[in-house]
């Protein structure tokens, strides 16, 4: 079990990190989150039912809400998700793409909390709709219309002029 | 995965501290004795928490146990009260008891309540029996006069004065004792068991 974590951690902590930081809008915060959700998995005895990585993902979601609750915290992005200045694209080098992917990261940035946390949990965590529904308490099927509502959206934002 | 898709993806999301993976690995390191430490600190916070709990459960005894002394207290207050209150009252002359009939020495057996008596009475006015009464009935009333409620003697009064006539018809002595003393059956326990 202690093994299986760590290596969710591993695999997922950017993601993890990030599903933390769009519900708390503090890097710090959102540290202590991940932290305490980890620490509560740890103490837990029986492994989960279902795929341990987005049993994680709940976990550290619900983490960062108690964390939020407990400073009465406002969830408004204050932080990026990103990091603006540097893309490991191919097509990096590209100022044009440089500006492309810096428009695409605010653009995400502005998105509500629950559209964002399902593009962190579906992009960067790759979990199915069913998981994401199941952590998010909603249908798999209402998921993906949100989620695909969203690219479209973004889609259309990115084709306007800056 | 769309195009759009792979962009997000190769977007680079924000690194977390050092500290956090610090933090979370020493929490795997250390988690087979996770569930010792919070055992101890449990029976640690047991132990902290221990005189506050004896403290509320002294409280809630002293609560109780007043609660019922209090109630005890209070009852018994009540019936000395209730106890004392009957020999006060006689003292201003209002008694209950110095409501009793006579019986004045020409046989007429006088009952003497008071006008406004007469009111909470099954009887409203003076009842007055006939004089000639049989010996054994005197005897009987002499022997209730003083003792017993005025209700109760009232009703036997009633029984009584129906007796005399019942006498009269049937030329025998009226049995007080096996007077069915009812507020429905004014008769003796013959009559009664026979249905007259």
């Amino acid at each position: 079990m202690r093994a299986e974590l760590e290596q969710v951690y591993r695999q997922h902590r950017q993601a993890l990190f990030a599903l933390a930081l769009t519900i708390t809008g503090c890097a710090g915060l959102a540290e202590d989150a991940v932290h305490e959700a980890f620490v509560r998995l740890c103490g837990m005895q029986k492994p989960p039912s279902g795929r341990l990585a987005a049993y994680v993902f709940a976990a550290v979601r619900n983490a960062a809400v108690d964390c939020c609750r407990r400073v009465k915290r406002e969830r408004i992005v204050a932080e990026t998700l990103f990091v603006v200045a540097t893309i490991s694209s191919p097509l990096a080098a590209d100022a044009a793409n440089d500006e492309l992917a810096e428009r695409l990261s605010r653009e995400i940035d502005l998105l509500d909390e629950s559209t964002r946390e399902i593009m962190v949990m579906k992009i960067f965590g790759e979990l199915t709709f069913d998981e994401i529904g199941s952590v998010l308490n909603t249908p798999a099927a209402t998921v993906a219309t949100r989620y695909r509502r969203t690219l479209m959206t973004l889609e259309e934002r990115l084709r306007r002029d800056p | 995965m769309s195009e759009l898709e792979k962009r997000v993806r190769e977007l680079t999301l924000r690194e977390p501290g050092d500290t956090l993976d610090q933090r979370v690995l020493s929490c795997f390191q250390s988690s087979g004795n996770v569930a010792a430490r919070e055992s101890v600190f449990g029976r640690h916070e047991a132990e902290v928490n221990a005189p506050l709990k004896n403290a509320l459960t002294r409280i809630r005894r002293r609560v109780i146990s007043g609660t019922i002394s209090g109630f005890v207290a209070a009852l018994l207050v009540g019936m000395a009260i209730g106890n004392g209150l009957p020999s006060v009252w006689s003292r201003f002359g209002h008694s209950p008891a110095g409501r009793s009939s006579s019986i004045p020495a020409d046989g007429t057996v006088v009952s003497t309540y008071d006008e406004d008596a007469s009111a909470d009475s099954e009887f409203s006015h003076r009842h007055r029996m006939t004089p000639d009464l049989s010996q054994h009935l005197r005897d009987e009333l002499q022997k209730r006069k003083s003792a017993g409620s005025q209700f109760v003697e009232s009703h036997y009064l009633s029984a009584i004065a129906g007796a005399s006539l019942w006498e009269r018809q049937n030329g025998e002595k009226f049995d007080v004792t096996t007077h069915v003393s009812d507020r429905r059956f004014d008769m003796c326990r013959d009559c009664h068991r026979v249905g007259g």
